[in-house]
């Protein structure tokens, strides 16, 4: 059952891993690079000769793959025969014992096949560069937390994500209105125009993704949006040697809500920003409606790093294409203070000036 | 009635300093440029007084007259169209008639002020009145600010009834500002306790936002508020836009004396253009 996949390097038989700074994969033992289209073809024709893979399949326990609940799934190393013990969504992973990264093929089979992937473009250096780049600026960040920084894991982790195409169209209604002011003889006029205000219209979207695994946190998944879809490729299950991944295990039809709220909101924004030339805007009432919406599954590459501080961990994300680093940091009590009373002292003290010098001015 | 024309009349003569002297009753001497028909003051007050303003009004040529009234309701002036009495609240209009009727009905006295004091026996003294009005060139040297000073200079003694201190005051007043001296009172010290009160909640709040601007960078986790990088550029199609209006309203509050530099001015009965200030006291 466990079709577990390591993609060995045709020229010396070590494992290969996708570089992200050639965006090929390479074979870390003898350099060797090779074009995806090149190692997914090899991987074919491996799979033609070896009709008996199906074999070792059975090797696997049959109470891990059948026992549902207990949301586990052992494989074997093909290359030194430890056993990989993951739960169920795992869909890359690296062997505890001799480290070989390995790909669970399986688990991107058929319907589960990704229609995209976005490659990492970012390695695990930048993503600790990027959290010391974090830190900086950040005045009420607790020395001890800088200063014992170990960090408890970081993981480059392919993520499952649901990507929306939708139409959305909709009307709002707003009051407005417009305020003049002017004087005449002794009396200032404050003249208040009030319109009723329509707007109707309609705008698509593409690739809104939304994270399709429970694992993850939702919110610091759309913390390291955008995503730039125009780099996504084809999905091969070779670009994820070397990183983590999973499978989706929340469904297309569970997360198109959250899909929907977000295309509306946009195109609620989108028209109220279209009211202009007035002094104030109020929206009465608003009807929106999402149509065509289809759904396409993709991996999207997340750095995620965690520590721990007195006793918490803390998350950080970092969207392994563009970078953006995201996380919330502790707050030191006696520093808020200290800014507290120096800030504070500081605007008393300048309050305090501007008034004597404006009573002698 | 023929008492009040004969008022009039006594005044006209009084302050038209062509008008050779003649005596009426109350009335000592009409080439006097201090006039005191209400008897606020004793002869030698209004002696010592006419004596000041006399060298100021001289050497400055700048007409300066004042007047006391007891009752404004029992004038009228010859030629004025106003009245034919006044009532309590014209006392500007009663300022700026005395002035062009009386001081300039020659023509020749376009440049100066007067102050008239007007103490309403006629109805028990309710609305006890004070009212400088100036004309041609005083205008421009008595501003809106010089006369709100000279207000707050000789006004507490006309409250509390010491009339001759009050009119050597405003004489003296007149004099620095025909002479073009600052009459700006003293402010008063600074005082340090309020001041201090507002730095320190402008403190307190100065120091709570710069705190919360500090622990919002601390915070970079939330959800996506929309979808806006992921709209199809070139999408949106407004459809229907239409903005109607429904009504108006107009709210009108009346405006604060502005505190400019200039003097602001009014139109009398006779055309002139007059300044002025005044009040109750």
């Amino acid at each position: 059952m466990a079709d577990l996949r390591a993609y060995k390097c045709p020229n010396c038989g070590g494992n290969i891993e996708f570089d992200t700074s050639i965006q090929k994969c390479k074979c870390p033992f003898c350099d060797t690079e090779f074009e995806m289209e090149a190692l997914q073809a090899y991987d074919e024709d491996l799979k033609d000769e070896h009709p008996d893979e199906a074999e070792w399949e059975r090797e696997a326990p049959k109470e891990w793959t059948e026992d549902e609940t207990t949301g586990l799934r052992s494989y074997v190393c093909k290359s030194c025969g430890g056993e990989i013990v993951a739960d169920a969504v795992t869909g890359a992973t690296s062997c505890p014992y001799c480290g070989n990264p390995v790909v669970m093929s399986e688990q991107f089979k058929g319907m589960l096949r990704p229609d995209y992937v976005i490659p990492f473009k970012l390695d695990k250096a930048a993503a600790k560069n990027a959290l010391l780049e974090h830190y900086k600026g950040k005045k009420l960040l607790p020395k001890m937390f800088k200063d014992q920084n170990h960090l408890d894991e970081i993981k480059g982790i392919y993520v499952p994500f649901w990507l929306y195409d939708a139409k959305v169209d909709g009307t709002a209604r707003y009051k407005a209105t417009k305020v003049r002011s002017y004087s005449s003889g002794s009396y200032d006029y404050t003249e208040t125009k009030h319109y009723s205000v329509v707007r109707a219209g309609n705008m698509e979207f593409t690739h809104v993704p939304v994270d399709g695994s429970k694992k993850m946190a939702d919110e610091l998944m759309e913390s390291v949006e955008p995503f730039d879809f125009s780099e996504a490729v084809d999905f091969q299950t070779a670009y994820l040697s070397g990183f983590l991944a999973d499978k989706y295990d929340v469904t297309e039809e569970e997360n198109k809500e959250r899909a929907n709220t977000r295309v509306k909101q946009t195109l609620s924004d989108t028209l109220a920003e279209t009211v202009e030339g007035y002094t104030s805007v109020i929206n009465e009432s608003s009807s929106i409606r999402v149509t065509d919406g289809k759904a396409k599954y993709a991996l999207y590459p997340v750095w995620l790093l965690n520590t721990t501080y007195e006793g918490q961990q803390y998350s950080f994300a970092m969207n392994g294409q563009t970078g953006k680093f995201v996380g919330n940091l502790p707050v030191d009590k006696g520093l808020k203070t200290r800014y507290f009373a120096i800030s504070g002292a500081i605007v008393a003290a300048v309050a305090f000036a501007v008034q004597y010098l404006f009573w002698y001015l | 009635m023929k008492k009040k024309i004969l008022a009039a009349l006594a005044l006209l003569l009084t302050l038209c300093f062509i008008v050779p002297a003649v005596s009426f009753a109350g009335i000592d001497d009409v080439t006097h440029r201090v006039q005191d028909l209400a008897g606020l003051m004793n002869e030698s007050d209004v002696n010592s007084l006419r004596t000041k303003i006399n060298k100021v009004a001289d050497a400055s040529g700048i007409e300066i007259v004042i007047l006391t009234i007891s009752d404004i309701t029992e004038w009228q002036f010859l030629g004025a169209d106003d009245g034919p009495y006044y009532e309590s609240d014209q006392l500007m209009e009663f300022a700026d008639d005395a002035y062009d009727y009386v001081i300039d009905a020659d023509g020749e006295s376009g440049d100066g002020l007067i102050l008239v004091i007007n103490m309403d026996e006629g109805n028990d003294g309710d609305n006890r009145g004070w009212w400088i009005s100036t004309k041609g060139k005083a205008i421009e040297l008595f501003t809106d600010k010089n006369l709100e000073y000279m207000e707050y200079q000789f006004k507490p003694y006309l409250s509390s009834g010491d009339y001759y201190t009050a009119f050597a005051t405003f004489i003296d007043l007149c004099d620095k500002v025909i002479n073009g001296e600052s009459i700006e009172p003293p402010k008063e010290p600074f005082d340090y306790l309020p001041s201090l009160v507002i730095a320190i909640v402008i403190g307190l709040i100065g120091g709570l936002i710069y705190v919360s601007i500090l622990k919002g960078k601390m915070k970079s986790v939330a959800f996506q508020k929309g979808a806006s990088s992921y709209v199809v550029p070139n999408s949106l199609h407004v459809e229907k836009s239409r903005d109607n209006f429904l009504y108006m309203t107009v709210t009108r509050t009346k405006r604060q004396s502005s505190s400019s530099s200039g003097s602001s001015t009014h139109r009398s009965s006779s055309g002139s253009s007059h300044g002025g200030r005044g009040g109750s006291f």
